[in-house]
């Protein structure tokens, strides 16, 4: 079973996301800030990171560099979500290192897909 | 030059004259008739002179025939008594001496006419007198029958005497001619004088009526001309002049007029402004809050959906889903809204990137089949084989062609809708047709303004928020292009985009070059100011305040500069205008506060608007408004410099060292610590130079006065600000000595420490160690 870290501070947001991933089937384990977020990545290893980019102490594009300058964590997926489409916020998590990118409110099967899409890739998915 | 100076004070003070300018006009009407009437009296009075001249010559000319008369009387009186003579008889003789007797009265009446030639027409006289005399002795010689002797008397006595008259009378006639002559002369010249003076006083007056009409009516002109630029100025926007005008007649309290409204016009386009410039602001922060708990309300509601659906409770799906549906209506407005404020607010940015065309039409196709699909239409894509790229924002592309062909599949039931593609030289142009319900001519005209629905009814049967096409027209300017629309009603519509192939849009100007300041060197540990705005004479006023109180400056003529200069630079304040094109103060600040590195930096608004609370709620440190008081200014920068660098204490009492460091501490400051002079030369040789050397004075080893002495001797220490913290009781002699040393003096044990050394330490320059550690 794949694993899934979810990096979010909104508490509903990542409340709602990590039921819906594991009604999928997926183990979901989530972090509430950037920091918490690496920490997590270090340690609970998952297959794919859907990251918030708006985060307190530390946002979802630092940690993201962070995680992609790190070999343990550089092969790890990262989904950048953001609120808007249009601000630019994709070519930034691009550019970050995210290896895509979805709006928030998520549209489920979409996402899905786009998970689907990096984890059959990995070769990791369970 | 000087002339038209003279011209215009002329008619300045004309303008100034407080009158009415109906009684200005009847003045200068009545100045004009008078000249006028002057004029003809003058004319006249040469008619009268030259009159009287002709009454003149024709006397002269009466006189010569008169006096031709008598020459010519004289020659045939002559010629009839020396004829009768001849002829002997005495009737012819009679008659002769009648006929003499005759010229007598005649001669004698003209010397009462003739005056002037009274001594000639008295030598005629007298040698007619003689004449007669002697004729009438020839006339008795002849009928005493002595006729030899009468031959002998005429020959000798009267004919020299006839001759005589002969001669005086051609005088005579000469002499009048000559006077005609000297008299017409004499007359032509009089007029000719006459005549000169007419006309030049004629030319004087037209004149001077031209040059009072002229003066008038520009008194007049004038103040409507300036008043007409101005109200021009004022329709394209600019509220800052005034009508200037000397008048104090209608035109004068007309210019007061149009400056009042002016003023209040102008006041109210700058509520007008800040308003909607707070709108953006407040849009932009509100759709934020409004879309976290929306994203909670769709994600939820798709949740019960699924677990409805996965638990058979298949009555709750119509209402969750109409909750959701709800929601993501709700969503799609704010972002619209969000988008169409951010455009409005130009905070718009670009991304310009090589968009793959082929790819970017596949993308759509797959978005839009399904939507077609569900209003029954064929949706068919026309583009060449070969496709090149686009250099564009790809994202507003895509959502520019989503919109328009949404639309094409909202409003076409059971129809086509299509999509073609057709490039030109240095353009791509985007073909979005449908046979739908199409629109009428009025439902076009107001098309792509926001919140325009073509009618009231559509937002309940379609939904849609009547930004999209607002919102796509602003994209396609942006990038450079334009949108067309061509529809029928019932026929169906189409919606041109074209753009160039390779975007350079007015919104991504490069940011104009700043006033060159050469970077900071680093060992200058004044601190840095940025002053940023986009009026050159403003922004240097500013830039040459925050010089004089012995600050670093950087100037930064708009916001896109600044935001970039202070990242560079690192400022350590920063004075920010607010009304700035494209990115205005506001958005600087935002986008200041929200950037880790550089929302410590305190800022200071700068503006000619009253919008204190907004500025300190954004984030702004104080609030100061244009025109700007300079002692103002300099106290709040003075306050707010941040310190942050490192100060040294130089005290042998570990009890004061934690005292002070305790309260340089809150101010963001690092402390170094040296227990006598010695030990601070140390520390200085091993570190960069502190932003301040707090000195005790009494201390073992190297003391306080020591210390100074020696760092006297030091040039690349002997700037660093030194303030004397001392428990000792200073006498004169020693405030002497220190005074042109020290900064400051301070006393232990005072009542407000931590004050005092915030009062001075904020008036410090920030140090190179903070530069270097920053
Ligand atoms: N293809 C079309 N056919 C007919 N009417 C259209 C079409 N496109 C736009 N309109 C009219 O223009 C209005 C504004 O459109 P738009 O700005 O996209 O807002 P909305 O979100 O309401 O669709 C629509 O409500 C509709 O009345």
């Amino acid at each position: 079973m794949a694993k899934i870290l979810i990096v979010e501070d909104n508490e509903m947001n990542r409340d709602m996301l990590s039921r819906r991933l594991a009604r999928r089937g997926y183990a979901v384990v989530t972090a509430v800030d950037g920091e918490q977020g690496l920490v997590a990545a270090e340690t609970e290893r998952p297959d794919l990171i859907l990251m918030d980019m708006s985060l307190p102490v530390m946002d979802g594009w630092e940690a993201t560099r962070r995680l992609k300058a790190e070999s343990a964590t550089q092969t790890i997926p990262v989904i950048g979500l953001t609120a808007h489409a249009m601000t630019g916020d994709r070519d930034k998590a691009m550019a970050a290192g995210c290896d895509d990118y979805d709006t928030k409110p998520v549209e489920l099967p979409r996402l899905l897909e786009k998970i689907e899409a990096l984890l059959g890739g990995s070769g990791t998915s369970g | 030059m000087i002339g038209r100076r003279l011209d215009k004070r002329v008619i300045e003070a004309v303008a100034h004259l407080p009158f009415r300018v109906q009684t200005k006009l009847l003045l200068a009407f009545l100045a004009i008739v008078a000249l006028l009437v002057v004029v003809g009296a003058a004319g006249l009075q040469v008619l009268t002179g030259v009159n009287e001249r002709t009454v003149e010559l024709i006397r002269s000319e009466r006189k010569i025939a008169a006096y031709r008369q008598v020459q010519h009387d004289t020659t045939s009186q002559l010629y009839r008594v020396t004829s009768a003579l001849l002829a002997n008889d005495n009737r012819s003789l009679d008659s002769a001496l009648r006929q003499l007797n005759q010229f007598g009265y005649d001669l004698e009446r003209l010397q009462f006419v003739a005056k002037d030639e009274g001594e000639l027409l008295g030598r005629v006289k007298q040698d007619y007198d003689r004449f007669v005399a002697v004729i009438n002795k020839v006339v008795e010689l002849i009928r005493g029958g002595n006729v030899a002797e009468a031959r002998e008397a005429q020959l000798k006595e009267a004919q020299p005497l006839a001759n005589s008259m002969e001669r005086l009378t051609n005088q005579l006639v000469n002499k009048a001619e000559a006077d005609m002559v000297a008299g017409i002369d004499a007359s032509e010249n009089a007029y000719r004088t006459a005549k000169l003076d007419v006309i030049l006083f004629a030319i004087g007056s037209i004149a001077f009526a031209l040059l009072l009409g002229r003066t008038i009516s520009w008194s007049l002109v004038g103040p409507i001309n300036e008043i007409d630029a101005r109200l021009s100025r004022i329709a394209e926007g600019d509220f800052t002049q005034r009508v200037a005008v000397p008048n104090r007649d209608e035109f004068g309290a007309l210019a007061a007029n149009v400056n009042r409204t002016c003023e209040q016009l102008g006041a109210l386009y700058q509520q007008l402004e800040a308003a909607s410039q707070h709108k953006s602001a407040f849009l932009a922060n509100m759709s934020h809050e409004l879309r976290t708990p929306l994203n909670a309300v769709i994600g939820y509601s798709e949740m019960l959906q699924e677990m409805a659906e996965d638990e058979g409770l298949d009555q709750f799906l119509p209402d969750l889903a109409k909750i959701r549906d709800a929601g993501r209506h709700l969503l799609n407005l704010i972002n619209d809204i969000l988008d169409l404020s951010k455009i409005e607010a130009g905070k718009m940015d670009l991304y310009l990137e090589e968009v793959d065309l082929k790819a970017l039409v596949e993308e759509v196709r797959s978005i839009v089949v399904p939507l077609a699909a569900s209003g029954g239409n064929r949706f068919d894509i026309v583009c060449p084989d070969q496709l090149g790229t686009l250099y564009t924002d790809r994202t507003k592309l895509k959502q520019s062609l989503l919109n328009l062909l949404g639309n094409a599949s909202k409003f076409t039931q059971a129809g086509r809708v299509a999509l073609e593609l057709r490039a030109g030289d240095d353009e791509v142009s985007f073909i979005v047709s449908d046979t739908g319900i199409g629109m009428t001519e009025e439902q076009l005209g107001r098309l792509f303004q926001a919140f325009s629905q073509a009618d009231a009814s559509t937002t309940r049967r379609y939904g849609g928020t009547g930004l999209g096409l607002a919102i796509t027209k602003h994209f396609c300017e942006m990038l450079g292009g334009r949108i067309t629309v061509e529809s029928e009603s019932g026929a169906g519509s189409t919606f041109t985009i074209t753009l160039p192939t390779e975007s350079a849009p007015a919104m991504l100007e490069a940011p104009e070059p700043v006033a060159a300041t050469p970077r900071p060197a680093i060992d200058d540990h004044r601190a840095l100011v940025m002053v940023v705005d986009d009026d050159p004479p403003s922004r240097e006023l500013l830039a040459a305040i925050v010089r004089r109180e012995g600050y670093r400056v950087i100037e930064a003529s708009d916001g896109e500069a600044a935001l970039s200069l202070a990242r560079e630079h690192r400022a350590d304040i920063i004075t920010l205008d607010v009304l700035m094109p494209r990115l205005d103060g506001w958005a600087v600040l935002a986008a200041l506060k929200s950037d880790v590195g550089l929302r410590e930096i305190p800022v200071i608004i700068v503006t000619v608007l009253a919008d204190r609370g907004i500025a300190l709620s954004l984030g702004a440190t104080e609030f100061i408004t244009k025109p700007v008081d300079r002692a103002r200014l300099a106290a709040v920068i003075r306050e707010n410099v941040r310190g942050g660098g490192t100060v040294l204490v130089v005290d042998d009492d570990p009890e004061s060292r934690n005292l002070v460091r305790r309260h340089l501490d809150k101010l963001g400051w690092t402390i170094a610590e040296a227990t006598d002079g010695g030990d601070a030369f140390e520390w200085l040789a091993g570190n960069l130079p502190p932003a301040m050397i707090l000195l005790d004075l009494m201390m073992p080893g190297m003391d306080g006065f020591a210390f100074l002495h020696e760092i006297g001797n030091h040039p690349e220490w002997r700037d660093i600000p030194v303030v004397i913290l001392t428990a000792k009781q200073l006498g004169a002699a020693e405030r002497e000595l220190l005074a042109g040393r020290t900064r400051e003096i301070i006393e232990k044990g005072a009542d407000d420490l931590a004050g005092v050394l915030r009062r001075t330490v904020v008036r410090l320059p920030r140090s190179k160690s903070a530069l270097a550690a920053g």
